[in-house]
């Protein structure tokens, strides 16, 4: 079995209307994949830069994976949420982001996206917040399905990662 | 290490998993006289060294012996002239004479605990006949410690303030063990005590200290200390600081100096005396059996968590058929830049050339969601997608193929197209991107153009009611397949197609190669290395010419016999 470390950070968000945000993310990954160390899963905290477009997070991401074989490579899935004046919590954005595959330092910026709905309500979103969510949240990385939406795209979420893998030129593969 | 002629009175820092209640450490003080007569201990100490150094010697060994006897005079001297022996183990108590009479005469209502214990201590000492010596201690929580403000000055000047820092880092005395664990609600602490302050803002670990104190001030001797009572000023000094960290440091200063020189130090008295003191590392040692036990024990027990980890992990991999190649592709379409329109999909699909399989269940294309431009960027349009794609794909070159003919590498071609809210379609832009043939990371970006048509009608068309024109066969847009099939030598010609360019596509791809041929390579490799390193090849060479002479040989051997059996053997007669 080879193993993958993915070492790095959520840096943060930015792009979004408003910038008091914060970020559930989640790895996703193959029925050949099996997490050794590290959490799967996490929030960060919500920041509110006073006059700064970015929300810095700087969340760290220490993983460690074992794996039976190149299917299913781990991906992120990240959910941006925003924390208004009043302490209300709402969904902003959904995110997508390959883990990156060659060995190094990678700096990513994983986009985000919203579904859209009718002329009403959007209309309603933009004077007391709150889109509609989706039923499944795992439908971000179904590429099937992805056609029955239709979004509104947001910010952008920076991320930084260190790829180290180890024992898979015994196997043969090449990155 | 260091020269045994300084005297560096610095700290020495030590570090130990032991628990600290097995430290001891020895003192042994000793006034200084000027008599050269009475021979002091280090002049005794060095007569000593030279006397084993030249034990040989007959006539020496004589001089020993006299030596000898001077020692044992000089050491019933250095009983009178105050020499003193203790062994000190960690935060041990040993009362100077002014506590002794301080805590010694009694209890009252307002003694602290501590108090108490030292009376009681005290009394205890008294049963035995015990007088305090002039070697003492300060252990951690005696009053007298701070109140001698040893801890803070270390200048001499006699403004000398210790800071904010000095304070609260010296004041840091953490009862309890350390959170592992971060509580998961009421993460701010509203009122935080000042002791939680300076434990949870400055950067060191929970420590003690211990002071060994020489009391130099001049002794009354016999029954006039009875009757006269005279208040003295305590002479103390210090001889060393012990200072105890919870990570296993243990500073020491100064260092112990047994074998070097002796530290001095003065009384401040009137007549001027001079002291001398040792300090010597007195715990027991481990005896070597214990020793060879514990670092078995830690062995093991690392041993046993890396066959842990490697039994998890295991040894199975999905490899491809060998001479086969396999090409994993992980990407996503991450965006979508300056297209004329909104609401916007892509449609990709992947294109695969000869020699290339795939499992009948994979998908080969598919369509993003319809995406809507973002507000975030002031210039352009952008619609975000991070829609992913993953394709796993094989190669195997046909037979009849040149050895090793590179492959041709399959190609994802995407459509880019618009619906509105009146439900009108328009193409927006055609591209395609190859599957480069290195592996690694790619983040790419490709420019679209759409299909104009000849007329003006087919742009107002497509302004006003939507409909565009759109491409037959998408493989158009790369090499079509009907210009691959006919193999003819005229060139490509899209002579007379008009085109619009319209915006550009973000896609990031992870390509990945895995085969057989790749994995017997990196173990060639790994072997050639080593026999070269260590000249195998000309012990090979070696090897190989041994054999075709020995080859040589047997064939002309094999000749000779061949010839000589055709000499011997009976021709046929040539009458019958």
């Amino acid at each position: 079995m080879a193993e993958v470390h993915v070492i790095g950070q959520i840096v943060g968000g930015s792009g979004f209307p408003e910038s008091s945000l914060f970020c559930k993310w989640k790895v996703q990954m193959g029925s050949a994949w099996r997490v050794l160390q590290g959490d799967q899963e996490g929030q960060t905290q919500v920041d509110d830069p006073s006059d700064e477009p970015m929300a810095n997070w700087c969340h760290p991401i220490d993983l460690h994976f074992a794996t039976k074989g190149l299917q299913g490579w781990p991906k992120f899935h990240l959910q941006v949420w925003h924390q208004d004046a009043y302490g209300r919590n709402e969904l902003y954005s959904y995110g997508f982001c390959h883990i990156p595959v060659s060995p190094g330092y990678h700096e990513l910026d994983c986009v985000t996206w919203r579904p859209k709905g009718t002329l009403i309500e959007e209309l309603k979103t933009q004077f007391i917040g709150g889109s509609s969510q989706l039923k499944n949240p795992d439908l971000v990385s179904s590429s099937a399905e992805l056609y029955k939406l239709r979004t509104v795209s947001m910010g952008k979420v920076h991320l930084r990662l260190h790829i180290i893998v180890r024992d898979f030129e015994k196997y043969g593969v090449e990155f | 290490m260091s020269n045994s002629v300084d005297n560096d009175v610095i700290s020495a820092i030590y570090r130990s998993h032991d628990p600290i209640n097995n430290f001891k450490i020895r003192v042994k003080l000793e006034r200084l006289t000027s008599n050269a007569l009475l021979p002091s201990l280090h002049r005794l100490k060095i007569e000593d060294d030279l006397s084993r150094l030249l034990g040989d010697d007959g006539k020496k060994l004589e001089k020993a012996k006299a030596s000898r006897t001077e020692t044992a005079q000089a050491l019933n001297e250095t009983k009178r002239s105050e020499y003193e022996e203790t062994v000190i183990g960690w935060q041990q108590k040993l009362f100077s004479r002014f506590e002794f009479d301080t805590y010694g005469k009694g209890v009252s209502e307002g003694s602290t605990a501590l108090e108490r214990k030292y009376y009681d201590d005290i009394q205890k000492m008294k049963v035995n006949h015990k007088q305090p010596g002039r070697i003492f201690t300060y252990i951690e929580g005696d009053p007298h410690c701070f109140a001698n403000d040893l801890e803070y000055f270390v200048t001499d000047s006699p403004n000398d303030d210790p800071s904010q820092l000095a304070l609260a880092v010296d004041n840091i005395r953490r009862r309890g063990t350390n959170r592992s664990r971060l509580q998961k609600n009421n993460l701010i602490n509203e009122k935080p005590t000042p002791s939680e302050l300076r434990e949870e803002h400055y950067a060191t670990v929970p420590h003690q200290t211990m002071y060994i104190m020489a009391d130099l001030s001049d002794r009354i001797e016999g029954a006039s200390a009875q009757l006269v009572v005279i208040p003295q000023p305590p002479n103390e000094h210090v001889l060393c600081t012990i200072r105890v960290y919870s990570n296993g440091t243990l500073i020491l200063e100064p260092d112990f100096n047994n074998g070097k020189m002796a530290y001095i130090v003065e009384t401040g008295n009137v007549n001027n005396e001079v002291y001398h003191y040792y300090l010597e590392h007195g715990s027991t040692p481990i005896n070597m059996e214990d020793l060879i036990k514990e670092r078995k024990l830690f062995r093991e027990v690392c041993l046993r968590q890396q066959t842990h980890l490697a039994q998890i992990v295991g040894n199975e991999f999905d490899s491809p058929p060998p001479a086969v190649l396999k090409l994993n592709v992980f990407g996503e379409i991450v965006s979508g830049k300056n297209f004329e329109y909104d609401d916007i999909y892509v449609y990709y699909c992947l294109d695969l050339p000869d020699n290339w399989y795939a499992e009948p269940t994979m998908i080969f294309s598919g369509y993003t969601h319809t995406a809507s431009a973002t507000k975030s960027t002031k210039h352009d349009d952008v619609v975000y997608y991070a829609h992913p794609f993953e394709f796993e794909l094989w190669y195997k070159p046909s037979p009849g193929s040149a050895d090793h003919e590179l492959p041709r590498m399959p190609k994802i071609f995407f459509q880019v197209a618009s619906q509105d809210s009146w439900s009108r379609h328009r193409t927006e832009g055609y591209t395609y991107i190859d599957i480069p043939s290195l592996p690694g990371f790619y983040d790419e970006e490709v420019r679209c153009w759409r299909p104009r048509g000849d007329s003006i009608f087919n742009e107002l068309r497509r302004f006003y009611i939507g409909g565009s024109n759109e491409l037959e066969d998408i493989s158009y847009v790369s090499i079509p397949k009907q210009f691959e099939s006919e193999k003819s030598n005229t060139p490509l010609s899209r002579y007379g197609f008009r085109t619009v360019t319209t915006g550009s596509l973000n896609v990031r791809l992870n390509v990945v190669f895995q085969s057989q041929s790749i994995a017997v390579e990196h173990a060639k490799h790994r072997t050639a290395y080593a026999a070269n390193r260590y000249g195998f090849d000309a012990f090979m060479s070696n090897i190989n010419s041994v054999i075709d002479a020995f080859q040589q040989a047997k064939k002309r051997a094999l000749e000779v016999r061949e010839s000589t059996l055709q000499l011997l053997t009976p021709k046929a007669p040539a009458f019958e």
